[in-house]
């Protein structure tokens, strides 16, 4: 049984996987070029020996991914399958160990298989299956730490894997840097008249010794711009509507503290929770949240159950589920379903003891009529649930967002490469959008990845940084000004519409016209003549 | 007379309760005039084309009015030091003293409706005759002064009877009387269809967000074009979308964030939470509770019908129109408060104090962020129309 839920795991996340999502999005990229790098000469392409922390476009990648990431781009290539191969083979195997999880804290096969079937179909998980991301990996090794985390509190000799996973959980992800020592930490004090303080002891120590370099990057090197960057007091919200620019000093901490609990709070907005807390579509209603609807009731159930019962994990998948939800509060987003990610198995192991309490409560109802109705009605909202889920990935979420993911960056690289030796110069506006232009892509990661260029050169070449743009080989990254840029023959510029108006270019000039799946022009390639 | 016994710790309690409210009050006005909330014409008036709009030193009186009877119905419920948490909680939270100071039409209703129960727990007190009065006094005002009541109060009646919370011959005489006193409304409804029409369109938003059936055709269209148009027929037709939609309103509606932070804006422009944060442990103990241990569980589900009028709005939630409902929140949390107390567990001792504490500090945050930046606040929503619709 378990083999057949994990077959239906894989192909939900391996169907389809190069043109679903629509195109590779701007961290893809530079994931698979960073290990691309790191595969053909050991080094990023900054030219920095086996990093841990990847400077990148903008901030600084975690390691883990990326050096994932090198077999498969060895094995794959450098394309969209060789990106998205880990983070998919990683979903997959996330099945099973859920299943493990709920069957070492629970003991009951019911209820790990209906948790692996969870896992299986969660819209959440397979989101985050289906693209590079470094969440889905933190989580993985998270499931794998936790596991060996409650035997060691139950007195296994477990410290070594333990340790060593949820080590790597730490360098997978940011969030996870944060809730780790959080969630270890409150479970020992919690725990403190159960466990052996021995092992306890060579576990930290292990620990300790692994995460040292990441605590002293945190503290003093690169990683501690990122949490700066991502600081919940950089949040438009609260600077622009909250304490109004700064518009009176006093009290600003104070209103800091609120403005984070409701952060906080956000989390268990029933709208993110299953209705569009993955924005993956254009709609609040038809949209789809981060479990399927179905499983409201069976939550709630799960919740009961969970106080009713006293199951003696009942603290840790609370701790869980709360400091989980710690990182992504204290950061500059609304709601992030990436950030907030970690917090899936714990609800995944609540959702399947309430799918166990909701079975029994059927089972002992003496009233046909009662039965019947409610199995019928929860069976409808399964069957609509789930056409739903289907329709929003395989039609909606490609339609309808392909330019979060970048679409038509790719077709305009593949054209400039193509046509590189007939200009003498290529001009790539980073800066697109349909409804605005308030898009920043990074066109010249993409020209890297899909010319696969090869890294020791671009180690070592001379970049121009000049003004604001940004020039190798033959390509000049930079806004295009078409009211001068139109009088430079022999150039190439690729931009959204907002830099090249149609209607102030002669047709003769405009080569190609880019479009997005929803059918909006995304991109003109155009050469004055 | 057991309720309204006259006590002098209560009298002298009580106006203290309504000089404190007055200053709060006061302190608002002084701080956000000339902002305040569009004003709603009384139902009887509109549909005899006569337009009558609750003045704000009405909305004042009927404040200080609420904050009265809460605290006469909670010397009801429990005992005399027990029963002065429910007023106080009512005065110190800046969700009915904000809307109050910007002459909100539903703290009035909200007074109608607290008359009502007073008028029934005067009646199950033996008190029949002025009970009754009493009761069909506000039962009769409520139908009269706004449309949504009108739909609503039946309702509730119907709630009652059904649950068998008061005596059935009771509520049935006492809803013969209401009816009757509504004989006018009901001809001026029938003499004026159209005006009945336009009031029902005014107040009744709830489907009337821009562009839900626009969604639901361009979804059914995009899986048209790819071949999978039954399946969007099953998953995406405009029954289970408006099932979703107004579950989603239910849902949020009752949401504990709705209430204990400003996730949805008082007035649509403040960050001030409708109820302090520090209540949000006692009211969760205080539902735990009311399901485990207390009968008034049946009342509180009688008085879920109260969000009604926050669902039949444009918004997913009108902090405005839900203030009708803040008096059973607060019953919770004062119920939720007394258990803590009277439990001798550390745990919750230690629970109450953090709530103590954290109301506190809350409470001068919350003033003097209302002085400092709220004006402002409201001038980079809004600009300088001062009226919020």
């Amino acid at each position: 049984m378990l083999t057949s839920i994990i077959i239906l795991g894989a192909l939900l996340r391996f169907n389809n996987l190069t043109n679903n999502p629509p195109s590779l999005n701007i961290d893809e990229v530079a994931y698979g070029y960073s290990a691309y790098s790191i595969l053909k000469t050991g080094k990023d392409e900054n030219g920095q020996f086996m990093p841990i922390a990847f400077r990148s476009i903008g901030d600084y990648k975690s390691p883990v991914l990326i050096y994932l990431l090198v077999p498969s781009i060895a094995l794959f290539g450098l394309n969209e399958f060789g990106v998205r191969f880990v983070t998919a083979l990683f979903g997959v195997l996330s099945i099973p160990l859920i299943f493990l999880l709920i069957k070492t804290l629970t003991n009951d096969s019911k209820a790990s298989f209906i948790g692996a079937a969870l896992l299986a179909i969660s819209p959440w998980h397979i989101y985050y299956s289906r693209f590079a991301s470094d969440h889905l990996i933190g989580t993985f090794f998270l499931l794998l730490g936790f596991i060996f985390f409650y035997r060691l509190i139950q007195g296994f000799k477990d410290y070594l894997p333990a340790a060593l996973f949820l080590a790597v959980s730490m360098y997978s992800y940011h969030s996870h840097r944060l809730f780790v020592p959080l969630f270890i930490g409150s479970t020992l004090v919690l725990n403190r008249k159960g466990i052996k303080p021995s092992s306890i002891k060579t576990f930290l120590i292990i620990i300790i010794m692994l995460i040292l370099p990441l605590i002293f990057l945190t503290l003093f090197g690169p990683l501690n711009t990122r949490a700066q960057m991502v600081f919940l007091v950089q949040d438009i919200d609260y600077t622009r509507y909250v304490i109004l620019d700064h518009i009176e000093k006093s009290g600003e901490y104070f209103l800091l503290i609120f403005f984070w609990i409701k952060r906080f709070l956000n989390y268990f907005q029933v709208d993110f929770l299953f209705f569009n807390g993955l924005n993956m579509t254009n709609s609040n209603i038809l949209g789809l949240g981060v479990l399927h609807l179905f499983e409201l009731p069976l939550l709630i159930f799960g919740i009961i159950h969970l106080i009713r019962k006293k199951f003696q994990f009942r603290i840790l998948i609370i701790l869980w589920i709360l400091l989980g939800l710690i990182p992504a509060s204290l950061t500059n987003n609304e709601q992030s379903a990436g950030r907030s990610l970690l917090i899936l198995p714990a609800l995944i192991m609540v959702i399947s003891l309430g799918t166990i309490y909701f079975l029994q409560i059927i089972r002992n109802l003496t009233n046909l009529f009662v039965k019947t109705t409610i199995l019928c009605l929860f069976t409808f909202l399964i069957i609509t649930s789930l056409i739903h889920a289907f329709l929003v990935f395989s039609v909606y979420f490609p339609y309808q967002q392909g330019e979060a993911f970048m679409e038509g960056t790719k077709e305009t690289v593949l054209y400039a490469l193509e046509n590189k030796d007939n200009y003498r110069e290529i001009v790539f506006d980073p800066y697109r959008g349909i409804k605005a232009q308030n898009i920043v892509s990074i066109p010249y990661m993409y020209l890297l990845f899909y010319s696969k260029y090869d890294p020791a050169k671009f180690q070592s070449e001379k970049k121009e940084n000049q003004d604001g743009a940004f020039k190798f080989d033959k390509f000049a990254i930079r806004r295009i000004d078409w009211r001068e840029d139109r009088y430079q023959k022999g150039v190439l510029f690729i931009g959204s519409p907002w830099s090249l108006p149609e209607k102030d270019i002669k047709d003769s000039e405009i080569l190609q016209k880019i479009y997005l799946s929803s059918g909006d022009l995304a991109f003109l390639i155009v050469s004055p003549k | 007379m057991e309720i309204v016994k006259v006590d002098k710790f209560l009298f002298f309690f009580n106006l203290c309760l309504i000089s404190i409210h007055s200053l709060f009050i006061a302190f608002l006005i002084r701080t956000l005039y000339p902002i305040h909330l569009m004003g709603e014409n009384l139902f009887y008036a509109d549909l005899l084309a006569k337009p009558v709009v609750i003045p704000l030193w009405l909305a004042f009186i009927f404040s200080n009015i609420n904050v009265v009877i809460l605290s006469i119905l909670s010397q009801f419920i429990w005992n005399k030091r027990q029963g002065l948490i429910l007023p106080i909680l009512y005065i110190f939270n800046p969700w009915s003293t904000y809307l109050t100071s910007l002459n909100s039409f539903y703290i009035y209703l909200t007074s109608l409706i607290l008359t009502m129960i007073f008028g029934l727990i005067l009646v199950k007190s033996d008190y029949r005759k002025i009970g009754s009065i009493v009761f069909v006094l506000g039962g009769v005002l409520l139908l009269y002064s706004s449309f949504v009541m009108f739909i609503m109060t039946p309702l509730i009646i119907m709630g009652v009877l059904i649950l068998k919370l008061f005596n059935k011959n009771d509520i049935k005489n006492l809803s013969f009387w209401i009816i009757l006193f509504s004989i006018p409304l009901f001809i001026a409804i029938f003499k004026n269809p159209v005006g009945w029409a336009n009031i029902y369109r005014n107040e009744v938003n709830i489907y009337n967000g821009s562009g839900h059936l626009s969604d639901i055709n361009n979804f059914q269209g995009q899986a048209q074009a790819v071949g999978f148009k039954f399946f969007s027929k099953i998953a995406e037709n405009r029954y289970i979308y408006f099932v979703k939609y107004t579950s989603l309103k239910i849902i949020k509606n009752l949401t504990p964030s709705t209430y204990f932070t400003p996730q949805e804006k008082l007035a649509n422009f403040s960050f001030s939470p409708p109820i302090f944060l520090g209540f949000l442990l006692p009211f969760l103990y205080g539902v735990y509770s009311l399901f485990k241990y207390s009968p008034a569980i049946k009342f509180f589900g009688v008085s879920l019908i109260l969000i009604i009028p926050s669902l039949l709005s444009k918004q997913f939630v009108d902090l405005n129109r839900l203030v009708i409902f803040s008096f059973v929140i607060f019953y919770v949390i004062s119920y939720g408060l007394i258990r803590l107390y009277q439990n001798k567990k550390l745990s919750q001792r230690i629970i109450f104090l953090l709530a103590v504490v954290l109301v506190i500090f809350q409470f001068f945050v919350t003033f003097s962020d209302i002085y400092l930046r709220e004006y402002p606040r409201f001038e980079r929503t809004f600009g300088i129309n001062f009226e919020i619709r």
